[in-house]
């Protein structure tokens, strides 16, 4: 670890990305980064780019002048046009805040499993009571043809993309035909430099939606 | 030796063709259809030859063996979903239903949903029989774990099961005419929303043959 980043660094970050995500968390922590000086985003890059592919591949975009990427909402009206019922399968702050503005009488689910230690109760929080918690046991209740079900992905490279791992114990061929619409929600934007631990690769074609 | 699904479904193919052929000159019928229909309805047939030929799907005599890729290589998802939707109406759930058929679950059922939906429609067409959403259909319910199964309303199928052509075959009060309610809308989703949709069809063509 570079004497410029304090200690704890690589603890605070899977915290934060148990929490806020992986993409909305490495941003936050770009943006922190950028604040102290470029070399102290270099720093950040290289010492934690090798652990969260995410972190790397938007520390990388920021050094050579990326922005946040900007929401597609018109994208994502047409995704979710028709749909009453909403279960997003993993955790990114940004898009949650913005399903939860333009949610109207949708309604909002979350499926509180993850790979990290994520404080679901914290996370629902965030959200005054408009999303609801869901588990594997029991998100099928919310299935439906009017029903969809959300994962963020994390770039899309010719006919792939990658998801968190949980989308793969959610979307069984039984429970493909159990909603009406598949959506994958690329939240990165760019492909990943470094191996993606912590993701899993699937076929774009697995979704019926993939919203930029 | 042949199953008697395999059967069922030659002959439901061999009584298509001879409906088609007396209802209309068709030259997609005899270039492209017919050839399918030919190697559909030849699944009930014993094939001479060695033991791996016996294990693999029988096919026409001149044709190489078919790559997995080409044997769903016909479905034409946008034609079947102009066929469908209008026994949909405005509740929409076309995609869905379509997604269904040829989207999902193994690739024989795919392309067989195809051509027998796609020649159902033909012989539909070729009747002059109107396809509108059917006047009484009982909802279907989605094929979710039991004890998920809350929430009635949002989760039926789009396209309900077509009762009035079962009336032909049982009366409506029957237990013959439950059993057969029970058969078509039992199974996983690429055989119920084919029955179904196949019901809605053989309703239609067969109204309009008696009106002719």
């Amino acid at each position: 670890m570079s004497e410029l980043l304090p200690k704890g660094l690589e603890d605070a970050f899977l915290s934060a990305a148990a929490e806020l995500g992986m993409c909305s968390a490495a941003w936050l922590f770009v943006r922190e980064a950028e604040a102290e000086g470029k070399d102290y985003l270099m720093a950040l890059r290289d010492a934690l780019g090798r652990t969260f592919p995410v972190l790397d591949a938007v520390a990388g975009a920021r050094l050579e002048g990326a922005e946040v990427p900007a929401l597609d909402a018109v994208a994502l009206d047409t995704a979710l046009e028709g749909i009453r019922r909403v279960v997003v399968v993993g955790v990114e702050a940004a898009q949650l805040d913005a399903l939860v503005a333009r949610r109207g009488t949708r309604k909002l689910a979350l499926l509180t499993e993850a790979a990290l230690a994520t404080d679901w109760k914290r996370v629902l929080a965030n959200f005054s009571g408009a999303v609801e918690a869901v588990d594997l046991a029991t998100f099928q209740g919310w299935a439906g043809p009017r029903s969809a079900l959300l994962t963020f992905a994390y770039g899309v490279s010719g006919e792939s993309t990658h998801v968190a791992p949980v989308w793969l114990r959610v979307a069984g061929t039984d429970v493909r035909t159990q909603f009406g619409a598949l959506i994958a929600w690329d939240v990165l934007g760019l492909p990943m430099f470094v191996y993606p631990r912590w993701l899993v690769e699937v076929p774009t074609s697995t979704f019926t939606h993939l919203l930029p | 030796m042949r199953s008697p699904q395999v059967t069922a479904r030659a002959m439901f193919a061999n009584v298509l063709g001879l409906t088609l052929g007396r209802a209309q000159e068709c030259p997609t019928m005899a270039n492209v259809v017919g050839p399918l229909l030919h190697q559909v309805a030849a699944h009930g047939q014993d094939v001479p030859g060695k033991w791996h030929s016996r294990a693999m799907p029988p096919r026409l005599p001149s044709h190489h063996r078919l790559p997995s890729s080409a044997v769903a290589g016909f479905i034409d998802p946008r034609a079947l979903g102009e066929l469908v939707g209008p026994l949909v109406g405005k509740t929409g759930g076309v995609d869905f239903l379509v997604r269904c058929l040829v989207g999902e679950g193994p690739v024989h059922h795919r392309g067989a949903n195809w051509v027998l939906l796609t020649l159902l429609g033909q012989a539909a067409k070729a009747a002059g029989a109107t396809l509108a959403p059917p006047a009484e259909t009982l909802d279907v319910p989605l094929r979710l774990p039991p004890h998920l199964t809350h929430d009635e309303d949002e989760q039926n199928y789009p396209l309900g099961l077509t009762l009035k052509p079962l009336e032909r075959l049982a009366n409506r009060n029957s237990r013959e005419f439950e059993a057969m309610v029970d058969c078509l809308t039992d199974g996983p989703p690429q055989h119920v929303v084919a029955n179904m949709a196949m019901v809605a069809l053989l309703g239609a063509l067969l109204d309009a043959l008696e009106q002719a």
